[in-house]
Parts: structure tokens; C-alpha cells; sequence
């Protein structure tokens, strides 16, 4: 009789299935921040509003690099080689508008 | 007949996984976001330069066209994703699709940019314009080729599962081509946002 092990996490629950449904609210999200990035990007210009943006789009980046890529599951350290990649863009490109 | 482990009694803590897929791809994935960076940066201090050009130069683009991108990459990706996850388990047939669907979404991107670039040369918008379209065709159209370059590695992935050559055991190809997608995709987010969006 054919068997299967289903890995389930410390609570109980079907690891693949998680990582699915993960993944899918990850999508979801990603959608989400793109229409309200376009609809800020519409309104009139401000630091504050730049500010919002980048943060949006850093945030983007975070969920791609950690569902989509899948560096959640991976060691610390590429996760922290990831998002100092996309913060020290985002602080560079808000300071470059900020200050200069 | 299904077995399964018990919830509490046996829990399974998750340890640190490598980089998903081959390293080299890593190395080539680092340096290419290193190269974008550099190129973000640059664009963000000339614009500090150059408010007001910047500033109308960025409101004759297509940012509908811009947004439509970002949506069918972001998807494409997603695609990928599910593609890797049905590998995983061993579904050979459900990665072919996943991935045939991410095909097709990279595919409508390259065609709406052509259609954006088309667009842009027929309103007299080249290289040599001004230092805001300067940025914006070549950061684009090295994105562009970046994508291209995804496209063929998503092909052969795919090519490769359709033959048999991948399994729940051996899916490290996938996962390669998958990686490198995701950063074609994390590239865009970034662009979209700074040459279409901020201002």
C-alpha cells in the first residue's frame, strides 16, 4: 500500500500546503502595495510621500526575497545580505531626493 | 493507506536551508543586483541634479503601461513559485504548466515594453534626448535584456521537467532558474518605482 509522510511543522499543520497558501498571500500582497504605490504616485509631490513609496517598494522586495525566493527558510545570514541590499538602496535613493 | 507523523509528540523544526539551487547562480545573482544598484544610485543623484527635468520628463511616461509590467511579473513570479512547489512533491505535469504560465506572462512583458519603447522613438525619445530619458532607456532596456536572458533559463527548466529530468529528489534546476527570475522581478519592482513612480 502506497504510503506518504506528511511533514507538518511544530503546530501540526502540512508544511507544503503552508508554503502554498504562504506564497499566495504573498502574491495578494505584492498586487495590493503595486496599486496603492501607483495610486500615491499620482498624487502631489511631497518628501513625506517619497518617503511612504520607498518604503512600500523596500517592503515589496522583502516579500519577494523571502516567499518568492524562499530566503526565509535559508541561513540568517543571506537573509541579512538581502535586506541590507534593499535598505541601503532605499536610504540611498531617499537621500539622494531628500538632501541633495 | 497514509501514514503520517504525530502533531505534538513529533515536531519538526525547521533547520536553515542553503540558497535555494545552484551557488554559481548566487554569485551571478549578487553581482547582477550590485551592477542595478549602482545604476539606482546614479539615478537618484543625477535626478538631485536636475529636479525639474527629471520631474517632466518622468510625467511623459506610461505609467499604465509601467504598472501592467509590474503586475505580469509579479504573477510570473508567483508562477514560478507554484511551479518549484509542484516539483517538490513530485507533480512533473503541474510544474510543465506553472511554468508554461510564467513563460507567457514574460513574454506579454517583453511585448508591452516593445510597444512601450515603439511608442517612446516615435516621440522623438532616444539616448540622446536628455539625462532623464538617457537613464530611463537604458536602465529599461537592460532590465529588458535581463528578462530575456530569465526567459531562456525558464525554458530550459521547463524543457527539462517536460523530459522527465527533474523529480521531488532532484529539483535543483528549478530551483536555479526559479532564484533567477525572482531577481528579474525584484529589479523591476525597484525600477518601477524609481523612475516611474517617485517624484
Amino acid at each position: 500500500m502506497p504510503t506518504e509522510k506528511i511533514q507538518r511543522n511544530s503546530t501540526g499543520k502540512n508544511t507544503r500546503k503552508n508554503t502554498t497558501r504562504n506564497s499566495s498571500i504573498a502574491w495578494g500582497v505584492l498586487l495590493g502595495l503595486s496599486v496603492i504605490n501607483v495610486e500615491l504616485g499620482a498624487l502631489t509631490a511631497s518628501k513625506m510621500l517619497m518617503i511612504v513609496v520607498v518604503i512600500l517598494t523596500l517592503l515589496k522586495g522583502h516579500i519577494v526575497v523571502n516567499y518568492f525566493m524562499g530566503l526565509r527558510h535559508c541561513h540568517a545570514v543571506w537573509r541579512w545580505v538581502m535586506s541590507a541590499y534593499l535598505v541601503i538602496i532605499g536610504a540611498i535613493i531617499a537621500a539622494a531626493y531628500l538632501f541633495f | 493507506m497514509f501514514t503520517h507523523t504525530s502533531n505534538l509528540s513529533h515536531r519538526i523544526e525547521p533547520e536553515p536551508q542553503p540558497l535555494p539551487g545552484d551557488f554559481a547562480i548566487w554569485i551571478f545573482i549578487f553581482a547582477e543586483l550590485l551592477v542595478f544598484g549602482v545604476l539606482f544610485a546614479a539615478f537618484a543623484f543625477a535626478r538631485s541634479a536636475h529636479v525639474e527635468l527629471f520631474t517632466a520628463s518622468q510625467r511623459t511616461l506610461n505609467r499604465t503601461a509601467g504598472f501592467a509590467n509590474t503586475l505580469l511579473l509579479i504573477t510570473s513570479s508567483y508562477l514560478v513559485v507554484r511551479a518549484n512547489h509542484a516539483i517538490k512533491t513530485g507533480d512533473r505535469k503541474a510544474c510543465w504548466h506553472w511554468l508554461l504560465g510564467a513563460l507567457s506572462l514574460g513574454t506579454l512583458f517583453l511585448l508591452f515594453k516593445i510597444l512601450e519603447f515603439r511608442q517612446d522613438f516615435a516621440h522623438g525619445i532616444n539616448l540622446s534626448s536628455n539625462l532623464f530619458y538617457m537613464f530611463y532607456l537604458a536602465l529599461t532596456f537592460f532590465h529588458f535584456m535581463h528578462v530575456i536572458m530569465g526567459m531562456v533559463i525558464l525554458a530550459a527548466v521547463a524543457i527539462n521537467t517536460y523530459h522527465g529530468r527533474y523529480s521531488a529528489s532532484n529539483h535543483t534546476g528549478v530551483e536555479t532558474g526559479a532564484s533567477y527570475w525572482h531577481m528579474v522581478d525584484l529589479v523591476w519592482i525597484i525600477l518601477f518605482a524609481l523612475i516611474y513612480v517617485i517624484h
